[in-house]
């Protein structure tokens, strides 16, 4: 479990800044764009810890970007087993959902502030 | 305008057929009580893992074989970030840079013969949510029973370049998964939905302009509507000096408009990753040569062979091809009696493609008409009998009724010549010129024999009678 959002958050951090084509240097801007996309209200001090990180991450990643890997298959998942398939079948559930949990929840629909 | 070509590329999103949905076993069905079929997975609640339906890569690899498709064996699922009510995890499980098929073509009937699209990729992926808009000015509401349906995304190359063929491609794909018995394809229900990017260049040019996507249309009429609404609106803004943004647009049916959605620039970036809960998905060759084993004669196959061996027109066959209990209904009658151009004819024409009678009262009627045992108009009556009465055949109406076409010259000579005894200012009419009383006479005729006389006999007869006056 815990490897796998390591394994998340560095593929996720890496794909967005060379997306950005950033150099090691992140701007604020960058930050400020990275955490929008995630939701996240971060304050100044916050975004500036962040920034940190990240420049670390980065860093890192690009010692590992020197060993060559030209003639090696690119790894697509880091457990080497098969895609599991389910039958088609339907299994209702018992119970109540646990969609009655959120917020706003009337006449069996999530009420969400406005769309459109 | 003239100056101008459109360029089109199509996106389909096909809902599959399944019982239960793409990464859970809750059920596929979203016509049912808002948020009832939802399951844990669904909702990305912590500690759930998606499992995908076997059928729906079966689904896949029909369709990628039915459109010539290139299959990877190894393909990936991917995570594709957004924020919206409608997508109750955050993200949406899809395929990005491996998807199962790629490189395909398909073929599709327009007036003026067999065409090909390129197809670029199919890939899996699951649908989202459904928001409501109500009266309240407020809030909007959200139902997830959609959300976690398996869907193929189907994408085309720019080869398209009018909205006609646009249309063409549509309808086309829709036949295609309806007789693959991958999708139900009903357009309201949005079981198949298109988007289409829409840009233009002067004839001359070899590069395209800026491209605007149309999103989420349900139907080939708006399809065609929103290209050529799109295509104007572009010209325009070209011709004054403007310059197309890169945007979302969605079609307006109810004012046939298009509004802007959002500005993919600022908004397009997904953080696509590879679903760390989902290993790839490996296809083998067995597994694709046994899809390739149940699928039967496609569409477009049927289209030729109809049009080639049974000279029916392209409209015809395309009429009988789209609706999958009509094409069966067809091809059974056909199996009993074989006049396809009748049977085609009355399938469309009379029977309004609703097929109320079995094809054993059908093609027994058809053989009454052919063999002249009676009438078209006899023929109507008989069909109206037979609705909904699957006991009784054609032949014992026109016993029980005495139906058949009356051959009896002796019999139709007295009916005719009472009857221009019976109508003297009609006769009188005819007579000095006003010829369109015949066909007054005519009916005077089929009336008192109740429609059985034979009409070219009693045509000839009548004819006669009053040429002689």
């Amino acid at each position: 479990m815990l490897l796998s959002a390591v394994y998340i958050y560095f593929y996720c951090i890496v794909n967005i800044i060379y997306d950005i084509k950033l150099p090691m240097q992140i701007s604020m801007d960058c930050i400020e764009k990275i955490a929008n996309l995630a939701m996240l209200a971060l304050s100044k001090t916050e975004l500036e810890t962040y920034k940190k990180d990240l420049e670390n991450i980065l860093n890192y990643v690009k010692v590992l970007e020197s060993v060559d890997t030209s003639k090696v298959e690119p790894i697509r998942c880091v457990i080497p087993i098969e895609l599991n398939e389910r039958v088609d079948e339907v299994h209702e559930k018992i119970g109540e959902s646990s969609l009655r949990n959120s917020a706003g929840f009337e006449n069996n629909l999530i009420k969400v502030p406005k769309i459109i | 305008m003239a100056d101008y070509e459109v360029i089109i590329g199509l996106e389909f999103h096909i809902q599959l057929l399944t019982n239960s949905k793409l990464f859970s076993s809750a059920r596929n069905g979203y016509e049912n009580r808002p948020n009832t079929n939802v399951d844990d997975i669904d909702i990305a609640l912590p500690g759930t893992l998606p499992v995908i339906n076997s059928k729906a890569v079966e689904f896949a690899i029909k369709l990628g074989l039915a459109l010539n498709c290139k299959f990877n064996t190894t393909s990936i699922f991917s995570r594709k970030h957004y924020f919206y009510p409608d997508l109750p995890k955050g993200y949406q499980i899809t395929q990005h840079d491996l998807p199962i098929c790629e490189y395909g073509n398909l073929n599709f009937p327009t007036k003026n013969g067999i065409k090909a699209v390129e197809i670029e990729r199919i890939h899996i992926e699951e649908d989202s949510g459904k928001s409501l808009h109500m009266d309240d000015i407020n809030c909007s509401y959200c139902d997830y029973n959609r959300a976690g349906i398996p869907l193929l995304e189907v994408v085309t190359r720019p080869d398209l370049r009018s909205a006609e063929e646009a249309m063409d491609v549509y309808k086309a794909l829709r036949t295609l998964v309806i007789h693959l018995d991958i999708c139900d394809g009903n357009m309201q229900e949005g079981s198949i939905r298109a988007d289409a990017n829409v840009s233009i260049r002067k004839h001359d040019e070899k590069i395209f302009g800026i491209r605007t996507e149309i999103k989420n249309i349900n139907s080939v009429k708006f399809l065609g509507q929103a290209i050529n609404h799109e295509f104007h609106r572009q010209i325009l803004k070209v011709e004054s000096g403007q310059r197309i943004n890169r945007e979302t647009r969605l079609w307006d049916s109810h004012n046939k408009i298009s509004k802007p959605l959002r500005d993919k620039e600022t908004i397009l970036d997904y953080r696509y990753f590879p679903d760390p809960d989902l290993p790839p998905l490996i296809i083998s060759e067995s597994r694709i040569r046994m899809v390739h084993n149940l699928i039967q004669e496609l569409p477009i196959q049927k289209q030729i062979r109809y049009q080639e061996e049974f000279q029916l027109t392209a409209n015809e066959a395309s009429i009988l091809i789209s609706n999958k209990v009509i094409t069966l209904y067809f091809e059974q009658t056909l199996k009993l009696y074989k006049n396809a151009k009748n049977i085609a004819n009355w399938i469309i024409n009379e029977m309004q493609l609703s097929p109320m009678i079995t094809i054993f009262q059908l093609a027994q009627l058809i053989r009454l008409i052919d063999d002249k045992i009676v009438t078209t108009k006899i023929a109507r009556y008989i069909y109206e009998k037979l609705l909904n009465n699957q006991a009784v055949m054609p032949i014992e109406i026109v016993a029980d009724e005495k139906l058949e076409i009356q051959h009896d010259c002796e019999i139709l000579q007295e009916i005719i010549k009472k009857i221009i005894i019976n109508n003297p200012t009609e006769v009188q009419k005819y007579k000095s010129g006003k010829t369109r009383v015949f066909e007054f006479l005519m009916g005077q005729v089929i009336k008192n024999t109740r429609g059985v006389a034979d009409p070219n006999m009693a045509k000839t007869i009548l004819k006669e009678y009053l040429d002689q006056i």
